[in-house]
């Protein structure tokens, strides 16, 4: 019985969690403290990081010069309040070209 | 007897004569001599005796003296000379001296300053004097000679003495040979003999031996330049000369000598830099006949060790061996000569010198050749404070008529290779080979090379932190004998060159003026120079290519003159890096990128200092950086047109720039880091103004024909509110036309761009004079901008977020100095505000909620448009750009909210103009009726407009009834009662009334009149408290049913509780409301209540 109620509460959950919107405060401030993050960070290079975030989805794009800057902004990202998940689609190459965004 | 008398008197008169004659007669030669030497050397004589016996041929002179020309200065003397003579011969016109025997003699002989000698004047004298008689001497002695040399030609006045000379010499003459001769001397300390084998004296012709044994060379130091690098320091010479001299076959010389422990130094006395330990010179054959010079045969051997620079005191290389042997030379050249010499160098290296010298117009072939020579034991006499090495080689031919001095035309080469020159520290230029080809040279006055080729040089040239260069001092301070400048002593032999050609060359360059120091390396020089001569004699032919530091290529082509400095080049870079740059960019940012340049230089002389440019510029890949931040990048500038006069004006055609990006950011303490990044330091210049550039004094004037900016961006960040606030402008395009720092028209502006997703920003006008007071007319516009993306404003300035808006606005602005004018029309759609803060800015500065003001600020579509002018005067210090936008954000909600406010009601201000309050008039009812008066119809039809224009607008009602309803309630009760009773009992009114009085009031009379009996019923008739509720929902109803029908949703009326009052009127006030925002969901409001995490949860 213990394990019935468990399996519906995680369901319940589940539902609620992947139905849930996004307050449509929150893509704006995602996307401003993402790229204020980014911009603010001294060790790598990440101030032309193209930043998209769409129901707390947050989408890297541009070109840095190492893996490191990658996974820092990755880390960086996901550090923001109400981040549900990062694509990072940041790519490795020489210079950084202009993000799109 | 008379005969005899006469010849006896005869004979007593000649006797006498000849006694008088014998007697005066050494008085008569003595002023003979002294008159005749008088007359042949124009110089005092004076001889204190004289004397004579005929008879045996004998003479003797006494104290001769012979002086200079001056009369005070002794030249020669000598105490005794003895003289006897064979008599009988002088009838033959033969002066035959059996015996001269000189003693005590003196000659002083001087050199003067000129270089001549004070006995110059005798010589010539002698050349005119034609022998007169044969002169036969069988014995000549000397005893206790003296010969003195002063030389006055030195600096300081030295006199050498040759003493203790004795010769003792036997037939000579000039009718036979087989004279002989042996003279010894003491000179300069050192014994020397002559022996004098088969004399002649006319036409002379001697064979004479001279031998010399370890004469000390030190005195002879003083023969050396002053200005030289290199004195002797000791030394022994033994000598053994053998000199034939005849009148008709000349001088033939053959001499050994031999050189001991002759020591080679510095000026200042210092350890030998070369030591010769025993050094063999062998002459044979020298002959020189009137201008005619031969030598069969010089040859040198001997050995040599020079002093390692590079190793500690005492130090030498070992001994070389030189052999050298010269034969069959004719000066001028007649006969072929053979030349060889072969010798090892001291420190390294081996010369040989072959090859036949032939007499002109002949050519001559010699071949010379070195190699191997280390430069290192030779640097040292080198007037540099540097170490020098390097192997030296030169492959030399000579192949033409030798002329008197050095042959005019040397072919071959002269090399040096893996050349360095150190200071104490490390290398600081060297080069793999230097070869100079093509020699010609015309001693002394000109040395041209065809070509010189300097084959991967290399320089480290230093800027110390005083700006000097260390370089320099190793020709200046550590120069050996360094000491004040001496007047040039000798002519500099003209230089000309060519061509230097330069390959594969590398510069390093540091500069430890900057911080941090630069550290620049130009390498892969390939550099050819024309027309280089010393001296200098019109303009170098340029032509060179490198790479700049960090990369790329600069090409240099054209003219450099050296006096004065003057340029016409043509300079072509490509690829250039700036990063290197980078300590002489004043500014803590950090510039990356590439240069291309193709531009024409010319550069007047210095002292003018001016300078043209003509051509086109771009800059690649330009990022600038804040530690490892980018904070601006170009991909591409381009400058063409550029027409530089320095230092009056720039001129730039067009200006284009390639994706441009900026990042305009503001730290959490308000500042902006670009500011501090490109400010300059203090004390490294003054701020320039807007688009001019200082130099010095003067400002250039800067004007740019057509600037463009194509796809470019700005990041914006401020992250001086919270929640941050970022939005990016990109891309964007910008154009500006007649860019200029002159009083001139203005310049066109026009920008474009895309601010965020899907908003597009247009910014269009004129800005004049970049370099004086600012003229700006823009208009622009900024389409369908998010607006909760300045929710941090909002919330730090009015304490509000927006959920949903979408900002238009366009904006008209004129800055005409400091006069600020501007116009701004902003409309905002489907704008959604809800309060995030406890302080509502809005409502403290207008008086109302913000939301409630937005909401009476909305068309029927939702849009809210409104118009507010900005100005004021820059300068003014009371001017606050913020309290005048909230003036004028003020002046238009209060304007746009009363006039709709005005047709259900009114507005109500502040003595501080400030809106107190919005007051709705209510809506009266009949009473005791949902029914509105018909001033309530005319009220609520306006209210209806209201809504209808307002959509955001929402009303909380409030019904109110009034005693006057609850009587009318009443009295319709008992009315109503009484009809009940009327039927009931099928009676009159008037009866139905009696009844119900009877009723109610048992026992007591009834009233006198009906109405008496009504109002009694009334009174008795309680509170209708169902029925005021009942009431107060109808005329609600009543309200809302009246709205819907004008098409306005009955649920922007929000009822609250029902208010029963005293007196006046049944009606319904109003109160205008703020709409509602967007409701959360609820199921999440449950979960959140629950304490179950969500993802994606608001603040």
């Amino acid at each position: 019985m213990g394990a019935f109620r468990l399996l519906l509460m995680s369901l319940a959950l589940a539902v609620v969690g992947g139905c849930a919107t996004v307050d449509p405060l929150e893509d704006p401030r995602i996307e401003a403290e993402v790229k204020a993050r980014l911009v603010a960070e001294k060790s790598a290079n990440l101030t032309r990081t193209g930043v998209l975030s769409a129901n707390g989805v947050v989408y890297l794009s541009g070109t840095v010069e190492s893996a490191a800057p990658r996974a820092r902004a990755e880390a960086l990202a996901r550090e923001v309040r109400g981040v549900r998940r990062v694509v990072n689609t940041l790519d490795v190459g020489p210079p950084p070209q202009p993000a799109t965004r | 007897m008379r005969g005899r008398r006469a010849l006896a008197l005869v004979f007593g008169i000649v006797l006498a004569a000849g006694a008088i004659t014998l007697y005066s007669l050494p008085q008569i030669a003595r002023r003979v001599t002294v008159a005749r030497i008088q007359a042949l050397t124009q110089r005092p004589v004076s001889i204190d005796a004289v004397e004579l016996s005929l008879l045996t041929g004998r003479a003797t002179v006494r104290g001769f003296r012979l002086g200079e020309r001056d009369g005070a200065t002794p030249f020669a003397d000598f105490e005794r000379l003895d003289v006897r003579l064979h008599l009988p011969s002088l009838l033959l016109g033969h002066l035959w001296i059996r015996e001269l025997v000189l003693s005590d003699s003196t000659v002083r002989v001087v050199r003067r300053p000129t270089g001549e000698f004070n006995f110059s004047d005798l010589i010539r004298a002698s050349a005119t004097t034609n022998r007169a008689l044969d002169v036969t001497v069988d014995r000549f002695a000397l005893a206790r000679g003296t010969v003195t040399l002063e030389d006055r030609a030195l600096p300081e006045s030295r006199t050498w003495a040759s003493e203790q000379i004795t010769i003792e010499a036997r037939g000579l003459s000039t009718r036979q040979g087989g004279g002989s001769a042996v003279g010894r001397s003491v000179t300069v300390g050192a014994p020397v003999s002559v022996v004098v084998e088969d004399l002649r004296l006319h036409p002379i012709h001697l064979r004479a031996t001279v031998t010399m044994e370890g004469v000390d060379l030190t005195p002879l130091r003083i023969y050396f330049p002053p200005d030289a690098t290199v004195v002797l320091a000791r030394g022994r010479a033994s000598s053994s000369i053998t000199v034939a001299l005849d009148a008709r076959e000349g001088l033939q010389v053959d001499a050994t000598a031999r050189f001991e422990d002759v020591a080679l130094a510095r000026p200042d006395g210092s350890e030998p830099l070369a030591v010769v330990p025993a050094l063999t010179a062998e002459i044979a054959g020298l002959g020189v006949r009137d201008d005619d010079r031969q030598l069969a045969r010089l040859a040198v051997e001997g050995t040599m060790s020079v002093r390692d620079p590079s190793a500690g005191p005492g130090v030498r290389y070992p001994l070389s061996t030189i052999r050298a042997s010269v034969s069959d030379l004719t000066w001028p050249a007649r006969t072929p000569g053979r030349v060889d010499v072969l010798t090892s160098v001291p420190g390294g290296g081996r010369l040989t010198i072959a090859g036949t010298v032939r007499p002109p117009p002949a050519a001559s072939q010699l071949h010379l050749r070195l190699v191997n020579l280390n430069l290192a034991p030779w640097a040292q006499f080198v007037p540099l404070a540097a170490r020098v090495t390097g192997l030296a080689e030169a492959n030399l031919e000579i192949n033409e008529p030798l002329a008197a001095g050095v042959p005019a035309r040397i072919e071959g080469s002269i090399a040096v290779n893996r050349i360095t020159v150190a200071d104490d520290r490390r290398e600081l230029l060297g080069a793999q080979r230097v070869e100079a080809r093509g020699l010609e040279v015309h001693w002394p006055s000109r040395l041209a090379v065809k070509r010189v080729l300097v084959s991967g040089p290399r320089a480290v040239v230093e800027r110390d932190v005083a700006g000097a260069f260390p370089l320099t001092r190793l020709a200046i301070a550590g120069a050996p004998g360094a000491g004040p400048a001496r007047p040039a002593t000798r002519p500099t032999p003209g230089v000309e060159v060519t061509e230097v050609a330069v390959r594969d060359g590398r510069l390093h360059w540091r500069d430890e003026t900057v911080s941090p120091a630069a550290r620049l390396t130009v390498s892969n020089i390939d550099a050819t120079l024309t027309e280089v001569g010393w001296p200098l004699r019109g303009p170098l032919g340029v032509r060179a290519a490198l790479r700049p530091p960090g990369g790329g290529q600069l090409r240099l082509s054209g003219r450099v003159e050296l006096e004065p400095l003057s340029t016409e080049l043509r300079v072509v870079a490509k690829n250039a890096e700036l990063a290197p740059y980078q300590p002489y960019v004043p500014t803590a940012a950090r510039i990356s990128g590439a240069a291309d340049l193709d531009v024409s230089l010319v550069v007047p002389p210095l002292a003018e200092r001016r300078a043209t440019v003509r051509g086109s510029a771009a800059l690649s890949r330009v990022d600038v950086q804040d530690g490892e931040r980018t904070v601006a990048r170009v991909e591409r500038a381009t400058a063409t047109g550029i027409e530089l006069d320095w230092p009056q004006r720039l001129a730039i055609g067009q200006l284009a720039l390639a994706r441009p990006w900026l990042l305009l950011e503001r730290d959490p303490r308000g500042e902006l880091p670009l500011r501090g990044l490109l400010a300059l330091p203090a004390g490294a210049g003054g701020h320039a103004a807007a688009g001019s550039v200082k130099n010095g004094a003067e400002t250039i004037a800067v004007t740019v024909a057509k600037i463009s900016a194509d796809e470019g961006g700005v990041r914006v960040v401020d992250r001086a509110v919270s929640p941050p606030f970022a939005v990016d402008v990109q891309p964007a395009t910008l154009r500006v036309e007649g860019f200029s720092t002159l009083p001139a028209p203005p310049a066109r502006v026009d920008l474009t761009g895309m601010v965020g997703a899907a908003s597009e920003l247009a910014l269009r006008g004129t800005v004049a004079a970049f370099g004086g007071p600012l003229r700006l007319d823009v208009s622009g516009e900024l389409r369908e901008f998010a607006v909760p993306r300045t929710n941090p404003y909002l919330l730090r300035q009015v304490g509000w977020q927006s959920r949903e808006g979408r900002l238009t606005t366009t904006l008209q602005c004129r800055i005409d100095g400091d006069a600020l004018s501007a116009r701004t029309q902003v409309r905002l759609s489907r704008l959604q505000l809800v309060p995030a803060s406890s302080r509502d800015e809005a409502q403290a500065r207008i008086g109302l909620p913000l939301g409630l003001i937005t909401t009476l600020l909305k068309d029927r579509r939702g849009d809210i448009t409104v118009a507010f002018p900005v100005g004021g005067r820059l300068s003014d210090p009371r001017f606050d750009f913020r309290e005048t936008l909230w003036g004028a954000i003020r002046t238009v909600a209060v304007n746009a909210i009363t006039l709709p406010v005005s047709w259900i009601g009114r507005v109500h201000f502040t003595p501080d103009s400030r809106i107190e309050r919005i007051q709705v008039d209510p809506v009266p009812f009949e009473p005791g009726t949902a029914t509105p008066t018909p001033e309530g119809r005319a009220r609520m039809t306006r209210l209806v407009a209201f809504l209808d224009q307002l959509p955001e607008a929402r009303m909380t009602l409030t019904p109110v009834v009034s005693s006057r309803d609850v009587e009318e309630i009443k009295r319709l009760g008992v009315e109503a009662a009484i009809d009940r009773a009327a039927q009931e009992g099928r009676v009159s009114r008037e009866d139905a009334v009696t009844r119900l009085i009877a009723q109610h009031f048992p026992g007591r009379p009834a009233p006198a009149t009906p109405e008496a009996a009504v109002a009694a019923l009334l009174e008795r008739t309680p509170m209708p408290t169902a029925e005021v509720p009942e009431l107060a929902a109808r005329r609600l109803q009543a309200m809302r049913a009246t709205a819907r029908q004008a098409g306005i949703d009955s649920a922007r009326f929000a009822g609250t509780e029902v208010a029963q009052r005293e007196g006046g009127p049944g009606q319904v006030e109003l109160e205008v409301v703020e709409a509602e925002g967007p409701r959360p969901s609820k199921l999440r409001e449950t979960l959140r209540k629950l304490g179950v995490p969500l993802k994606g949860a608001g603040e």
